[in-house]
């Protein structure tokens, strides 16, 4: 039996009245210049293309109308935005690295992501501001955390639309992003969870990936944090861990072993603290969104 | 829904030139499977029924701007939900959390046994997305683009402005993908990718 759920119907009447909301606003609306036009000869690609660059310029205004006024300081609580000639992105610091391999980290990470489509050979293709083949990250896509541990290396990267969790070094793909993708959003609480995910260890790969043998397997949670928070802790199955808090970001991440099978349906939990010990309230549900 | 037998794409230019009851039977044929693409984005019914109005209202906004490739306008109207879905995602989060405070709208109540099994789609919906959200958005999109919701290799192709092996690449690596980040021992990935061969296409 497949496990999507069968097809369904418009609730019994909602079909005939979002019909008819729909046709009375279209009374009201022209086509996207607010004029009625008689059809230009475009390609349906080029329609579809536009569709969505509409939809990225209303994202990149709203975020900017949430920000205004100027910022000096790495703040991903307010998301990474574009520039404007009332803001200056700083680029977050990651203790360790260099400007340059930070920036190597984000531009593989985000090219592994796949924003911007493959070539004919089926590979990312690099395009966009940055290189990164994410052009709707904006400009000021950057790596804000990273932690090391028996799984291996991962970062955390937020663009002006999307978050990435990022695996860094793997056996098979140097930069290896996965989960995420949400447009980030501006924190009204104390912190919010961008991704929320799991690994089976590596011993239950396909035999096409050796190299995964002996990995273990892992739950991380990942996301923002305001300035009065100190401390993040992520549970599951019991065990706590402390997250790593870098840059106004967090990543917990919890280890199992390599036989370990995970599950796509047990949850994290995560709380946050101030440096009095009071626990603060999220931003939102703390399960990934919906 | 409609008995007009007029084609979509004829039905596509009356709507450019103003025919608001040709658009009305766009809506009446195209909006359950929008309304099906968009719950197996978000897994939620509710916010699928908040992307089919916005979708429609931009399909009505951007008409003037698409000219049919092919008989049916849904692959163009899956590809708009789509970005509806990806774009909206701040506001639709929103409105999920004020779902859980306020009570469903009364005035059409739905049978006790439908409200249960849209409950219990959303709670399996849910567990397959969790799966699929290891993948790259691109690679996702893809998936529910032609995988679950039927589109051909072409059509999608045509719709997302890459070309159809770019398409084909993105199914193959998510199947590839799923199968590694959940062992084979996992039986999502079986269950998430293997559900349909669009156009009897081998994958």
């Amino acid at each position: 039996m497949s496990p999507l759920p069968a097809e369904r119907d418009l609730p019994a009447g909602r079909h005939a009245g979002m019909r008819d909301r729909l046709l009375a606003k279209t009374s009201t609306i022209g086509s996207a210049d607010g004029t009625e036009r008689r059809p230009r000869r475009l390609a349906l690609v080029a329609a579809a293309a536009t569709a969505a660059g509409m939809l990225g310029v209303a994202v990149i205004v709203s975020v900017t109308m949430n920000n205004v006024g100027p910022s000096d300081t790495v703040d991903p609580a307010a998301p990474p935005r574009q520039a404007t000639s009332t803001t200056t992105f700083v680029r977050p610091v990651v203790e360790g690295l260099t400007p340059a391999q930070s920036d190597e980290i984000t531009r593989g990470c985000a090219q592994s992501f796949g924003g911007s489509g493959y070539g004919q050979d089926g590979m990312p293709e690099p395009s966009g501001p940055t290189g990164t083949g994410m052009p709707e990250a904006g400009p000021n896509i950057a790596l804000y955390n990273l932690i090391e541990d028996e799984a291996g290396k991962l970062a955390l990267i937020y663009g002006e639309g999307v978050s990435l969790l990022c695996t860094i070094d793997g056996p098979a793909m140097k930069y290896n992003a996965g989960g995420g993708g949400a447009r980030p959003h501006e924190l009204t609480g104390a912190f919010d969870v961008d991704d929320e995910s799991g690994s089976s260890g590596g011993d239950l790969s396909d035999d096409k990936y050796p190299g995964y043998r002996g990995l273990p397997g892992y739950r991380v949670a990942a996301g923002r944090v305001s300035a009065d928070v100190t401390r993040v802790t992520v549970t599951a199955d019991g065990r706590t861990v402390e997250a790593v808090l870098r840059n106004g970001t967090f990543i917990g991440r919890l280890i199992y072993p390599s036989s370990w099978e995970a599950s796509a349906t047990d949850r994290i939990t995560v709380h946050a603290y101030d440096a009095d010990g009071r626990e603060l309230p999220a931003d939102g549900p703390t399960s990934r969104w919906p | 829904v409609t008995s007009d037998d007029r084609t979509d794409r004829s039905l596509w230019e009356g709507a450019n030139h103003g025919d608001r009851s040709a658009f009305g039977t766009i809506f009446d044929r195209h909006a359950r499977a929008v309304y099906n693409h968009c719950f197996r984005l978000t897994a939620s019914w509710t916010l699928a029924e908040d992307a089919v109005s916005a979708t429609f209202l931009t399909a009505w906004r951007k008409r003037a701007d698409v000219e049919l490739r092919h008989e049916s306008v849904l692959p163009w109207l899956l590809a708009v939900a789509t970005n509806v879905v990806r774009g909206e995602r701040r506001t639709l989060r929103r409105r999920a959390a004020l779902d859980q405070q306020v009570p469903a709208p009364a005035a059409v109540p739905d049978h006790a046994d439908d409200v249960a099994g849209r409950l219990d789609d959303q709670r399996r919906m849910r567990a397959v997305l969790r799966a699929v959200e290891r993948l790259p958005r691109a690679q996702r999109e893809a998936l529910a683009l032609c995988v679950w919701s039927g589109v051909s290799y072409a059509d999608a192709a045509a719709v997302l402005g890459i070309a159809e092996v770019s398409v084909r690449a993105r199914v193959s690596k998510a199947r590839t993908k799923l199968a590694r980040v959940l062992g084979p021992g996992e039986a999502e990935p079986e269950h998430v990718v293997a559900l349909a061969h669009p156009g009897g296409d081998d994958q």
